[in-house]
């Protein structure tokens, strides 16, 4: 093991300081709505100059992971995903806030995160360059089943409220197109509007459609915001554990789909926590129960997109090419630091690249007692702080987290609409959650369509493309099984119930024996 | 402590809003640089190389922040809204700036955007993968003769620059190539190293990253560049193609005559810095000198160039 | 007749949605080949899929089913006053229009104080509401500071600041 070496550079007193202060830092940006990991980095890279190479980047792997971490308390909290990686985890966070287990989510999203996290370093430090062929594999008929398996998880959305949940899925797939088309350049349903023409931002639409109900209906009455448990003292961290390890499975499958969507570039934390969440849905005991503050669904998310932050390091790493935003403005800043990207970074700057990984893992590792703290912390003041406070505390958040997406008024704007438009359909039962799956998944599925329809086009073979490529079909196979799943598991189980009845008779007798 | 900050961004604030532009002393504060698209793009890239350099001839501070949002058109629009004062200045990029408004209303017109200084740009770049077919752009051309429109090209977006890269080696070359657009450059490329396609129009900058994995058959600059020694332009194989995205520095219009000249001064003297020019080229950008008294002439040439490509792209020149 | 369908207020909205996938459908006609597939498709579907929930309510509704009880916990919270729920909507709208004509702090200390005011249900102490003021002053400048001195964002600017 030669990298051992780099692992005492990265065990630096100075490295382990600036790990601390990035994972802290990417944190509390994370928690705040529209303030997302990007701008953290983006603003961190100019100091990064001043450092050295490997400083640099373990600060910013550090801030980064931080913030994606940090998008799971407000998700948890007040139900607005502070990152778009979070959307997943207000399904099930946010309900057990209400009931009281605002504590123990945030400590299951914390140890899910560092369990991410860790499967998505050691993923890119040891299998990356054959990690990054999966990136290639992918072409656009690939990326339109992903999005069409990420699709599927309406139908378990909105259990009983099929229609309504299709219904808003399409409007939210209609909402993705507002804007220039990135394919043939039209201007779509814009209506004359300069404030659409630049689309409906994801961030914009996710902070409108789950915070703005939220506040509106937190005016108009007296009651608390959350419900207080009864024993609120403790992070509950034991208990966290056990749930923890008997969901092991959940938490690893979780976080290896979180590295390999992570690789994909264009696809990212959103997609990957919200096909994990499907995922351990399908795969669970109770799947009945996703959705309504069910544990197993915050270990899925919140394992999934941290391990999309190493994931997505493979290509920016190997291929030059970045998985994610983040990734994008590190990639800037090695490049003017003049550390050219590529395979031979391995090999050639091998000592960079083993250090940033070794500083990614500590900074991951870190995350455990800050973000306890830290979580514990943000639970408390947002159960004590008076709603008086709360309520337009958190408005301001909206309101700046939006501007703050593209520091533009517009995306501000189009966030309020859309809350009160989601507080409005939400009355007439259609939720939120489907419409946000449509604008997410919306882009990516059009956008590899087209694209699979114009090369196999090209190539006189259209249906080759959508139906001839092996990955491809198995992504439309796990699709159909995630929206039969129901069905199935009913045949299954109503057997099985049989058997067991017939066991459980077979053994009482014996008992009586 | 808390009043303590209150008051120094009161003051900050009242310094910003009423501070009255005087040529004499400029620049006397720190300078906003407000890029137009996401940080990590060439855009960003390029202003964190002239950074250093500008807060040298300066001696102020360069802050660099992001407006992004519809291909660069959020922040373009709202330019001429902005503090005159010579203290916001904005990143400004062609063909972005002709075509955009050429295609339909996105809130402001080429006119509208006074450039001061156009610094650098990227040459286009016909890249296939390592392990192609294509050795030289002839087998590339001769091929697409053969199979008309079977040949896929990925670049990034619709009336882009690679597109117009791509309309423009159709038109030249006479043959018949299928563009897929892609939502940016990486996209872009991962479609071509996972040989989705079987080439790609982008820039020089992103040809130098990825090493060894691709082969660029041409690039569209007047000359070979320094980065990519080995590697033919379009002209000397006969195609006179020399075009790319165009990066420079525009201002709000409100800025006094004297001080767009003082910027496009200093913005010149960083561009003759040969440390500068030197970490520019190795990173794959051309550098390029179009002051503000050029401009005119530059922005003429180039929005004809642009018009007779758009026409064969088919987009239709709006009214407004 | 319409009394008798079941969810009125859902299906009400269903219509709206066809309604809705209709003139989408019909405007994404003059777009471009490939920029028109998925607008199309999309619409149609949200119109169909509305109507196959219109028909359902109707017949459910001829059948005497009574309006679900909400299962989930997921339809926001029934009664408490709508009038707060305005006039939260009506602050919100006023800040972001505000923004860029009184400048980020004024425009913001405004509106945050007014959804404050909506916001408040019991009767508070002077020391309360002191309390209340100073925290939100330190809550605002605290977050203008971290993003126009820290972030580096440009900040909306108005008369004031």
């Amino acid at each position: 093991m030669d990298k051992i070496i780099y692992l005492f550079e990265a065990l630096s007193v100075a490295n382990l300081g600036l790990a601390f202060v990035g994972v802290l830092a990417g944190i509390v940006i994370g928690a705040l709505p529209g303030l997302s990991a990007t701008m953290a980095v983006a603003v961190l890279v100019p100091f990064t100059f001043t450092m050295n190479p490997a400083s640099g980047l373990i600060v910013l792997g550090a801030i980064y992971t931080g913030a994606i971490y940090g998008g799971s308390y407000s998700a948890i909290l007040v139900n607005a995903p502070g990152t778009p990686s979070a959307i997943a985890t207000t399904f099930d966070g946010f309900p057990m806030a209400k009931r009281g287990d605002g504590a123990l989510a945030v400590s299951l999203a914390t140890l899910a995160s560092v369990i991410g996290g860790l499967v998505g370093a050691l993923l890119l430090m040891f299998l990356a360059p054959p990690l990054a062929t999966v990136a290639l594999a992918f072409g656009p008929p690939e990326y339109f089943w992903l999005a069409v398996f990420g699709l599927t998880l309406i139908s378990a959305l909105s259990v009983g409220n099929l229609l309504k949940g299709l219904i808003g899925a399409c409007f939210g797939l209609l909402l993705s197109m507002i804007g220039v088309a990135v394919i043939g350049a039209d201007v779509r349903f814009t209506f004359g509007s300069q404030t659409l023409i630049g689309g409906i931002d994801i961030v914009a639409g996710l902070i409108g459609l789950y915070c703005i109900p939220v506040l509106i209906d937190l005016v108009a009455t007296k009651d608390p915001h959350l419900k207080v448990a009864s024993d609120s003292s403790g992070f509950r961290l034991a208990e966290s554990f056990g749930i923890l390890m008997r969901q092991k499975f959940n938490a690893l499958r979780s976080a290896v789909i979180g590295t390999v969507v992570g690789i994909l570039p264009g696809a990212g934390g959103s997609v990957a926590s919200l096909v994990s969440y499907s995922e351990a849905r399908r795969s669970a005991k109770n799947p009945e129960n996703y959705g309504k503050g069910e544990p197993g669904g915050i270990i899925a998310t919140e394992a999934a997109n941290n391990a999309t932050v190493g994931g997505g390091f493979i290509p920016t790493l190997v291929l030059g090419i970045p998985g994610t935003p983040p990734d994008a403005v590190i990639l800037g800043a090695l490049l003017v630091q003049g550390i050219k990207i590529g395979p031979q970074l391995f090999t050639s700057q091998g000592s960079i690249v083993y250090t940033f990984i070794f500083g990614l893992l500590i900074g991951t590792l870190l995350m455990l007692p800050i973000g306890l703290v830290v979580g514990r912390y943000a639970y408390k003041s947002i159960i004590s702080i008076p709603k008086a406070a709360l309520v337009p505390t958190i408005a301001f958040l909206t309101v700046i987290g939006s501007f703050a997406i593209h520091n533009n008024l517009h995306d501000s704007a189009v966030m309020l609409g859309l809350g009160v438009i989601g507080w409005f359909l939400n009355r007439a039962g259609f939720t939120p959650s489907p419409i946000v799956l449509g604008l997410v998944l919306g882009q990516i599925a059009e956008q590899g369509f087209v694209q699979a329809y114009l090369i196999g086009n090209a190539q006189q073979n259209v249906l080759g493309q959508f139906f001839g490529r092996p990955i491809s079909l198995a992504i439309a196979a796990f699709a159909i099984l995630t929206l039969f799943y129901p069905l199935i598991a009913k045949a299954i189980g109503a057997r099985r119930a049989r058997k067991s009845d017939v066991d459980q008779t077979v053994e009482s007798r014996k008992a009586d024996v | 402590m808390r009043i303590g900050t209150l008051l120094s961004t009161v003051v900050f604030a009242i310094g910003v809003t009423s501070g009255i532009a005087s040529a004499q002393d400029y620049p006397s504060k720190p300078i906003n640089y407000i890029i137009p698209f996401n940080a990590g793009g060439e855009s960003d890239v390029a202003a964190r190389f002239q950074q250093p350099f500008l807060e040298e001839v300066t001696g102020q501070s360069i802050v660099v922040q992001y407006i992004s949002g519809a291909g660069g058109a959020q922040a373009w629009s709202q330019l001429n809204g902005m503090e005159g004062d010579g203290y916001t200045m904005m990143g400004s990029n062609l063909p972005h700036i002709i075509l955009q408004p050429m295609a339909q209303d996105v809130g402001y017109t080429t006119d509208d955007i006074t450039n001061v200084y156009f610094f650098q740009y990227t040459p286009d770049a016909l890249l296939v993968p390592a392990g192609s077919d294509f050795q030289t752009l002839e087998d590339f051309v001769a091929y697409a003769k053969e199979n008309p429109g079977s040949v896929t090209i990925s670049g990034s977006a619709t009336n882009s620059a690679n597109h117009v890269a791509t309309t423009k080696l159709n038109e030249l070359a006479d043959i018949q190539t299928t563009y897929i657009p892609f939502s940016g450059t990486s996209p872009s490329m991962t479609a071509l190293l996972g040989g989705q396609v079987q080439g790609s129009f982008s820039y020089s900058t992103a040809a130098l990253n990825q090493g060894e994995e691709i082969r660029v058959l041409a690039v569209a600059a007047e000359e070979r560049l320094p980065s990519l020694p080995d590697t033919p332009t379009f002209k000397e194989l006969g195609y006179d193609m020399v075009g790319g995205a165009y990066r420079g520095i525009a201002v709000p219009s409100s800025t006094p005559e004297e001080i767009r000249t003082q910027l496009s001064d200093l913005i010149g003297e960083v561009n003759a810095n040969p440390e500068f020019v030197k970490k520019m080229e190795d990173a794959g950008f051309v550098v390029i000198s179009i002051p503000y008294s050029e401009m005119p002439a530059f922005m003429e040439e180039r929005e004809q160039q642009y018009q007779s490509v758009a026409e064969t792209m088919g987009i239709e020149t709006s009214s407004n | 007749m319409f009394k008798r369908v079941h969810d009125p207020l859902g299906t009400s909205v269903a219509a709206g949605f066809v309604l809705l996938g209709l003139v989408l459908a019909w405007t994404s006609q003059s777009m471009t080949a490939m920029g028109s597939v998925f607008p199309i498709t999309i619409s149609s579907a949200m119109a169909i899929v509305g109507l196959i929930l219109i028909v359902r309510n109707i017949i459910l509704g001829i059948r005497g089913m009574t309006p679900v009880s909400r299962s989930t916990g997921e339809g926001g919270v029934e009664g408490g006053s709508n009038m707060r729920r305005l006039l939260f909507v009506a602050a919100m709208i006023a800040w972001i229009a505000l923004l860029p004509v009184l400048g980020f702090l004024v425009a913001s200390a405004l509106a945050y104080f007014a959804i404050m005011i909506v916001a408040i249900h019991e009767r508070m102490s002077v020391k309360e509401i002191a309390l209340l003021i100073v925290l939100g002053f330190a809550i605002l400048v605290g977050f203008y500071a971290l993003m126009s001195e820290i972030l580096l964002i440009p900040m909306p600017r108005g008369l004031f600041f």
